[in-house]
C-alpha cells in the first residue's frame, strides 16, 4: 500500500517513466536500433524503486524515489538523443550525395532551410554535451528537434526519386544537345571541305 | 593456428578479430534478449557507439 505522502512523487515517476518508455519505443521504431543507454537508465529506475520499497526510513524512501525519477528522465533524454543523432546522420548522408546537384535545389526549394535546421540541432546537442545540467531541462530544449529532423529526413527521402528522375532527364537533354552539336559541327566541317574541293575544281 | 603459434613463439599478443568479436557480442545479446526483436537481430546502439557517431556529426558542417 502506497502511503499518501509519497503519492505525488510516485505519480511523477509514473508520468516520467511512461514518457521515457514512449520515447524509447519511438526511437527504436524510427532508427531500427534499441538504445542500450536508455535501457540501462530504466534498469536503474527499477533498482531505486526496489531500494525504496525495502526501506523503512521515510527520507531514504523519498531519496530513492527521486533518484528513480532522475534516471527515468535521463532515459527519456537518452532515447531522444539517439533519434536526433540518427536523423542528423541520415541528413549528412543525403547532403554528401546530393548537395552538388542543382536538381536538388529545383526539387527541394527549402534545402538551405532544412540544412540550417540540422545545423541548429547539431549545435544545440553539442552545447548540451559540454554542459552538466538537469536532463529534464535539456530534454525540453532538445525534444522538439526530433520531430523537426524527422520531417526533414522524410522530405529528403521523398525527394530522392524525384531528384534522380530530374538528373536523368537533364542528362538525356544534355546527351541530345551534344548529339545535335556534333552533327552540326560535322555538317559545317563537311560543308567547308566541300566548298574547298569545289573551289579547287572550279579554280 | 599458425598465427597463434607465431605469437606464442614471439611472445606477442594476437590482435583480436573485431568482426568476430562483434558477431560474438550480437550472438550473446540475442541469447539473453528475452524476446526483444531489436536485440535478437543485433540492432542496438551502445553508449560508446553513440559517442563515436556524435563526434562525426559534430565535426560536420551542414551549412
Amino acid at each position: 500500500m502506497i502511503e499518501e505522502k509519497y503519492k505525488s512523487i510516485i505519480n511523477k515517476l509514473i508520468t516520467v517513466f511512461k514518457d521515457a518508455e514512449k520515447q524509447l519505443k519511438h526511437s527504436e521504431h524510427d532508427t531500427n536500433e534499441l538504445s542500450i543507454p536508455s535501457i540501462n537508465q530504466l534498469r536503474y529506475v527499477a533498482f531505486h524503486l526496489v531500494e525504496s520499497f525495502s526501506s523503512q526510513d521515510s527520507s531514504k524512501i523519498e531519496e530513492e524515489l527521486n533518484k528513480a525519477i532522475n534516471h527515468a528522465q535521463r532515459a527519456k533524454y537518452d532515447a531522444v538523443e539517439i533519434g536526433i543523432v540518427y536523423y542528423l546522420e541520415q541528413i549528412k548522408i543525403f547532403q554528401e550525395n546530393y548537395s552538388n546537384y542543382t536538381e536538388t535545389l529545383e526539387i527541394l526549394a527549402n534545402y538551405i532551410e532544412y540544412l540550417t535546421k540540422a545545423q541548429n540541432a547539431s549545435d544545440k546537442l553539442q552545447a548540451i554535451k559540454d554542459d552538466e545540467k538537469d536532463r529534464e531541462e535539456y530534454y525540453k530544449e532538445i525534444a522538439p528537434y526530433y520531430q523537426i529532423l524527422k520531417d526533414v529526413y522524410i522530405s529528403f527521402q521523398t525527394s530522392i526519386p524525384l531528384i534522380n528522375k530530374k538528373i536523368e532527364e537533364n542528362n538525356e537533354k544534355a546527351r541530345k544537345e551534344n548529339k545535335r552539336f556534333v552533327i552540326g559541327a560535322g555538317l559545317t566541317l563537311a560543308g567547308i571541305v566541300l566548298s574547298i574541293v569545289i573551289a579547287l575544281i572550279v579554280g | 593456428m599458425l598465427e597463434i603459434l607465431t605469437h606464442i613463439i614471439k611472445r606477442t599478443k594476437a590482435i583480436p578479430n573485431t568482426s568476430k568479436q562483434k558477431q560474438l557480442t550480437s550472438d550473446l545479446v540475442a541469447r539473453y534478449s528475452n524476446g526483444n526483436v531489436s536485440l535478437q537481430r543485433g540492432n542496438f546502439i551502445t553508449s560508446s557507439e553513440l559517442t563515436k557517431k556524435e563526434k562525426i556529426i559534430f565535426s560536420h558542417r551542414f551549412i
